[in-house]
């Protein structure tokens, strides 16, 4: 019986997994680095314990028996997805909450993943491990360890292999400890759809539909959707079936993700298995009512799945946006800052996952996603819809955000009728600037009450000005 | 109490200037006049009402010029006849490398005085575990360095000059 968790991972993800505990009454345990001393996750938790990195293994896994808890939970990214934390675990007498650490060695392993997968009958995509064949240009170098499009390099000429083959393991060996590469075939303006699967310890396994993820830039996601509009009910069964048939091929024990890339011919491939719980998986917790975090716990408790296929449900339609800090105009570079003003939406079927609040520093230490914009509605129309109004009222200042940018994607007309595949950004550079940049008067006027008033000689003194009356009500 | 203040925003400059008294409050922007009327007000931002309409707006202010946010858009505005804080990557005119975005130098891969290449590598760094090559803008000689790896680099801040 897991009675307290440790979760091993900071920001929106590590505060979602707090909220399922403390619903289920299960005590929490937050970890932190220095420079996340004051961070929203710290506060959040039951309790929390400093580590120099989250991670170093070996010591998450003494705060979790330091602070005598019985189970640690990974979130995602960090080590999740790498075998030194589940098997600190196993060492140490605790629950890893996810599957066996032969199971995540070998999906870690993005080539033997692959060959296994084509054993048990799910289509794979063409790779090699040497140069390949000039007439398959472009290909992906890939992180064999990776994951998250780091250690990820499009390459079109042979000649520029060889740059991004180091720059990939750097990069590689830096975020996952391991760095090997792999060449795969690039398959042109495909769709990236994904299907969450939970599996249990006694061989019992199931499909929670689809996701579909093809927004991305830089080979990340930002804006996830479910149901897709490319997948067909006889498309879902035969892409459920065959996640299913991964699951099982793996024993998978825990909450996982098959992602598959669906070519405009219907044709799909098995991508590659994650064996965390995804970063937009509340979009499957919409659609289907269920609390993913709530059957991790069941299942690493050892209990046989609550549901079987025919009872799990997809109502309605949930879209998921990545509200990242940075700058969208700008090749998306990162920025950084103090959060001076935030201002979350809400209203029906809005759902705010976030790691930040007023107040918070966002640094160049970690990964730039503050929050995840969340909403549900009864139709693919009035979820965008939805969506569009809650980015609309979501204001933060004091980092730069994605926040206009996202609205501008949700509100284009390609991305309404569906038409949607990985290269969408790409295709549409204009979303990448606002052309209706006028400027209203109420903003210059905001601009200059908060303003010092030069025309007395009096400092800068914003606070005061807000404050004081010179924003009288008159 | 009357204000005047002058705003640059995208290129552009703006003159306004605000006219409160007991009963009516005007801002003119470049003459053009609009009264409004503060219905509420908070620390960081406020209601303000403006043809009838309760307009809500945000602001956070900085040495330059202050950020904006109104109606799920953000503005950026600075005080005319400053200029902006670092900004840009590399300015291929002047020569001048500067980082595209905060981060930590990873690589130097030219020595001062050295011939670089069109498009050649100069400097990796890396923000938030991504890795950014920077290349050089054009082919000529390294002028000046000014960083080395490990270093913390912050958005603007000048890498390398080249000739």
């Amino acid at each position: 019986m897991i009675r307290k968790v440790l979760v091993a991972n900071r920001g929106e993800i590590a505060i979602r997994i707090f909220h399922t505990l403390r619903e289920m009454d299960i005590q929490s345990v937050a970890i932190y680095t220095e420079a996340d001393e004051a961070a929203l996750h710290v506060r959040s938790a039951d309790e929390a314990r400093p580590v120099s990195s989250y991670l170093n293994a070996a010591e998450i896994a003494q705060a979790a028996r330091d602070s005598q808890a019985d189970a640690v939970h990974p979130g995602y990214g960090f080590l999740s997805e790498s075998t030194t934390l589940s098997s600190a675990c196993e060492s140490a007498g605790l629950i890893f909450i996810g599957p066996t650490t032969e199971t995540i060695r070998v999906m870690g392993d993005k080539l033997e993943s692959k060959r296994i997968m084509q054993q048990a009958g799910v289509p794979v995509t063409p790779m090699w491990t040497g140069e390949p064949p000039e007439n398959e240009y472009p290909v992906l170098v890939k992180a064999v360890g990776g994951g998250g499009g780091k250690g990820m390099r499009l390459v079109s000429r042979p000649s520029d292999l060889q740059e991004a083959l180091s720059s990939a393991a750097r990069e590689s060996a830096k975020a996952f400890a391991d760095d090997r590469v792999f060449i795969e075939k690039f398959i042109q303006n495909p769709r990236h759809i994904e299907f969450q699967i939970l599996g249990d310890a006694h061989g019992n396994a199931i499909h929670v539909f689809e996701r579909e993820c093809s927004i991305q830039r830089r080979h990340q996601k930002i804006i996830e959707e479910t149901p897709s509009v490319a997948v067909t009910p006889e498309l879902r069964k035969a892409m459920g079936q065959a996640a299913v048939r991964a699951a099982q091929a793996v024993g998978y024990r825990g909450a996982g993700t098959v992602e598959f890339i669906l070519e405009p011919s219907g044709k799909f491939y098995f991508l590659e298995m994650n064996t965390r719980l995804q970063v937009e998986h509340p979009i499957t917790e919409m659609v289907s009512g269920l609390d993913l975090v709530r059957e991790q716990v069941y299942i690493a408790d050892d209990e046989i799945l609550r549901f079987g296929q025919a009872d799990v449900r997809q109502t309605g339609h949930a879209i998921e946006c990545r509200i990242y800090a940075e700058v969208p105009e700008e090749n998306f570079r990162p920025s950084t800052g103090r959060i001076a003003v935030y201002e979350p939406p809400s209203g029906p079927g809005v759902r705010l996952d976030s790691g930040v609040t007023k107040g918070s520093r966002v640094g160049i230490d970690y990964d730039p996603l503050l929050a995840k914009l969340i909403v549900w509605a009864g139709s693919r129309e009035a979820a965008i819809e939805r969506m569009r109004t809650a980015l609309q009222e979501f204001a933060i200042l004091g980092v730069q955000t994605n926040i206009e940018f996202l609205r501008r994607v949700i509100s284009s007309e390609d991305f309404g009728s569906g038409s949607i595949d990985t290269s969408f950004i790409e295709r549409h550079p204009g979303l990448l600037n606002d052309s209706t940049a006028t400027i209203p008067a109420v903003v210059l006027l905001a601009a200059s009450l908060s303003a010092p008033n030069r025309a007395n000689g009096a400092e800068p003194q914003f606070q005061s000005v807000w404050t004081s009356g010179s924003w009288r009500n008159t | 109490m009357n204000r005047e203040l002058h705003w640059k925003v995208n290129d552009e400059d703006f003159n306004v200037r605000i006219e409160e008294s007991k009963d009516r409050n005007v801002v003119y922007v470049n003459s053009q006049p609009t009264p409004f009327r503060i219905v509420e007000q908070a620390q960081d931002g406020a209601v303000i009402e403006i043809h009838g309409q309760n307009q809500r707006v945000f602001v956070v202010r900085d040495r330059s010029g202050c950020t904006v946010w109104w109606n799920g858009r953000t503005f950026r505005l600075d005080h005319a006849g400053q200029k902006r804080a670092g900004h840009s990557a590399a300015t291929v005119g002047s020569g001048e490398i500067r980082a595209a975005m905060p981060g930590k130098i990873l690589r130097v891969d030219v020595n001062p005085g050295a011939q670089a290449a069109d498009k050649q590598v100069l400097v990796v760094m890396e923000s938030m575990k991504m890795e950014t090559v920077i290349h050089a803008p054009k082919a000529g000689r390294i002028a000046e360095i000014r960083i080395k790896p490990g270093q913390i680099v912050e958005l603007g801040e000048l890498l390398v000059k080249i000739e």
